[in-house]
């Protein structure tokens, strides 16, 4: 992804993030965001300065083990109640826009 | 004011004295709900039908002494990131606007089998991203002591609806101080609870890995009784622990703490801090000696990287979670040929600013070039702050720190710099990657507005931090205080 090496994130590498996130911006939009997100990651950029043992994992708050449940059929939601969810159904499908012959951006 | 301030252990004694019914006390709080909405902008939704219904089953309940306890016909109310079945959840975003629960989160239904009542659902910043309730997608909501300033965020409306007398406790939701920098600002007490000690099923997941749920109210007591109600294993969350609930209460020691050892981590004691709020802290570990609390200097040498590494896991996570709201589920979507358009629009739409911003943070600190800056090395950071609590929980019971550098802002003050807001957060961001709990206590005002003291335990230290927190309530009086009030309880 384009980033000059001083950390700046320009409008494009900005547009670029936002198609990969799906979430449309404008030209301007864009803009404005650059030099918001620059200097927050400029500020993030001191992560380098820290010493890090050899070895240290990245386990997060509860440690090693695997959480696992059996794998049980339970009642769940039914499909209506699924389907009262969505914007837009019809019989027992969702209904989206059509997937195929959709621009690249 | 015209009313008498209600905790929920005076509400408890109300109903158990048969001196009030619980839809009586309902009613009370919803009047008191109107006439404070929709100026204050704590309550994103008044659910009057809902609570008067739960408030007559209460009082049922009560008259047939049927399993009944400190919650039995208590109202209460919620942040809007829980669900609640077949009532609306916003995470006060636009994007969730129509969103109804199909389901009640599991803390709810342990509220709902406590015979608790809901009367709302509270304000926030959209889907938990801010330090001052500025970011809601529908409108900010006003501290109760200066309604020109902020009452923190994300959780300012569960902090503004206890301070402002509405509801007696209310529950937050806290994933980088969200809980305890609101109940600072507001002048209640809040607690961020250890990471997996209440379930998080059913809760809007901001980022996964620090998302703790937790109540806020006058007292400690109060926090502490809600907070049994609320925690344990819950087999719906698999991060949820096995560990017992204990009778919070139980082991209170009135205004004694001989044998307590606090330690005041050296990193947190740094210029930078308004003079006021210095001068509350201090004042407040004075108190705490007094009370028998041993204190000692201790280091938590990682603290000043404990802002980026919480806000870029945070971003990463958000980014993650909130690519579900996509225009094909959640009841809305924007206008598109097609599909790749729907997910843009819908987004481009929905989502505010702040929210934007922070998932486009996060796409980009996962991406492939930048994983290992900045992701990866926030994660390893990560690990090395948990074992400076760990290696300061040696030798201490908790931790004592300022919450803020400063008193509750004024609107506007930060919100046009997202980093000078982050920097707010400075005290209460070290707390989530390593999975503590946090309690915040109000300590003592700084020209007029609340101040609050953050203790810090070990992993489920809880009745330590209550235990310590219910010590200091019994020798002063700042949680007696209330805003354009001489009322005192």
């Amino acid at each position: 992804m384009a980033e000059p090496e001083d950390g700046h994130l320009n409008v494009d590498a900005v547009l670029k993030i936002a198609h990969l996130a799906r979430i449309g911006l404008t030209r301007e939009q864009a803009a404005a965001f650059s030099g918001q997100i620059s200097s927050i990651l400029v500020h993030f950029k001191q992560l380098a300065e820290a010493d890090i043992p050899t070895g240290t994992n990245t386990v997060g708050a509860m440690g090693p083990e695997d959480l696992l449940r059996a794998d049980e059929v339970k009642p769940s939601m039914t499909r209506d109640e699924f389907l009262a969810l969505v914007p837009k159904s019809q019989g027992a499908f969702v209904v989206v826009p059509a997937v195929m012959q959709q621009s690249e951006h | 004011m015209a009313h008498p301030p209600l905790t929920l252990a005076r509400a408890t004694e109300l109903l158990r004295t048969r001196q009030a019914s619980s839809v009586e006390l309902t009613k009370q709080c919803l009047a008191r709900v109107h006439a404070a909405e929709p100026n204050l902008g704590a309550f994103l939704s008044i659910t009057e039908e809902h609570a008067l219904k739960q408030a007559r089953a209460a009082d049922e309940r009560i008259a047939r002494g049927d399993n009944v306890g400190p919650l039995t016909g208590v109202p209460y109310a919620v942040k809007d990131c829980l669900n609640t079945v077949g009532l609306r959840t916003t995470c006060a975003s636009k994007i969730l606007r129509d969103y109804v629960s199909p389901y009640d989160a599991t803390v709810i239904r342990k509220l709902n089998a406590a015979g608790a009542v809901m009367v709302g659902k509270l304000n926030m910043d959209e889907f938990g991203m801010g330090s001052s309730c500025e970011n809601s997608g529908y409108f900010p909501c006003k501290n109760p002591w200066d309604h020109g300033r902020v009452p923190g965020g994300s959780s300012g409306g569960s902090g503004a609806a206890v301070a402002a007398d509405l509801v007696p406790y209310t529950l937050g939701e806290d994933t980088g101080g969200s809980i305890r920098m609101p109940a600072a600002f507001c002048g209640v007490v809040g607690l961020k609870s250890t990471y997996g000690r209440v379930s998080r099923n059913g809760l809007l997941a901001l980022s996964s890995s620090f998302d703790s749920i937790g109540p806020m109210a006058w007292t400690v007591e109060d926090v502490a009784q809600v907070t049994r109600v609320i925690a344990g294993r819950d087999p719906l969350d698999s991060t949820s622990l096995d560990a017992p609930v204990p009778d919070y209460a139980a082991q209170f020691t009135g205004a004694d703490l001989k044998g307590v050892r606090l330690g005041m981590p050296k990193e947190y004691f740094t210029e930078g801090m308004q003079p006021g709020v210095a001068k509350a802290l201090l004042a407040a570990i004075d108190n705490l000696k007094g009370l028998g609390a041993t204190v000692q200097d201790v280091s938590l040498p990682h603290t000043k990287y404990a802002m980026p590494v919480y806000y870029t896991v945070q971003f990463a996570e958000a980014s993650a979670n909130l690519a579900r709201y996509d225009g094909v589920r959640f009841r809305t979507a924007a206008e598109a040929d097609d599909l790749l358009n729907l997910y843009l629009r819908t987004r481009a739409d929905g989502f505010g600013p702040e929210v934007k911003r922070r998932i486009l943070l996060g796409t980009y600190v996962l991406s492939v070039g930048h994983y290992d800056a900045y992701y990866l090395k926030a994660q390893q950071v990560r690990e090395l702050m948990r074992q400076d609590f760990d290696k300061a929980f040696e030798s201490c019971d908790a931790l004592i720190t300022p919450v803020a550098p400063t008193t509750a802002f004024k609107f506007g003050e930060k919100s046009a710099d997202p980093l000078a807001m982050y920097l707010s957060d400075i005290y209460v961001t070290a707390v989530n990657p390593s999975g503590v709990p946090g309690l915040s206590v109000p300590c003592g005002f700084a020209d007029g507005l609340p101040v609050g003291m953050q203790l810090i335990g070990p992993r489920l230290g809880e009745p330590t931090l209550f235990r310590i927190g219910h010590a200091y309530q019994q020798s002063t009086d700042w949680h007696l205080r209330r805003p354009n009030s001489e009322t005192t309880a």
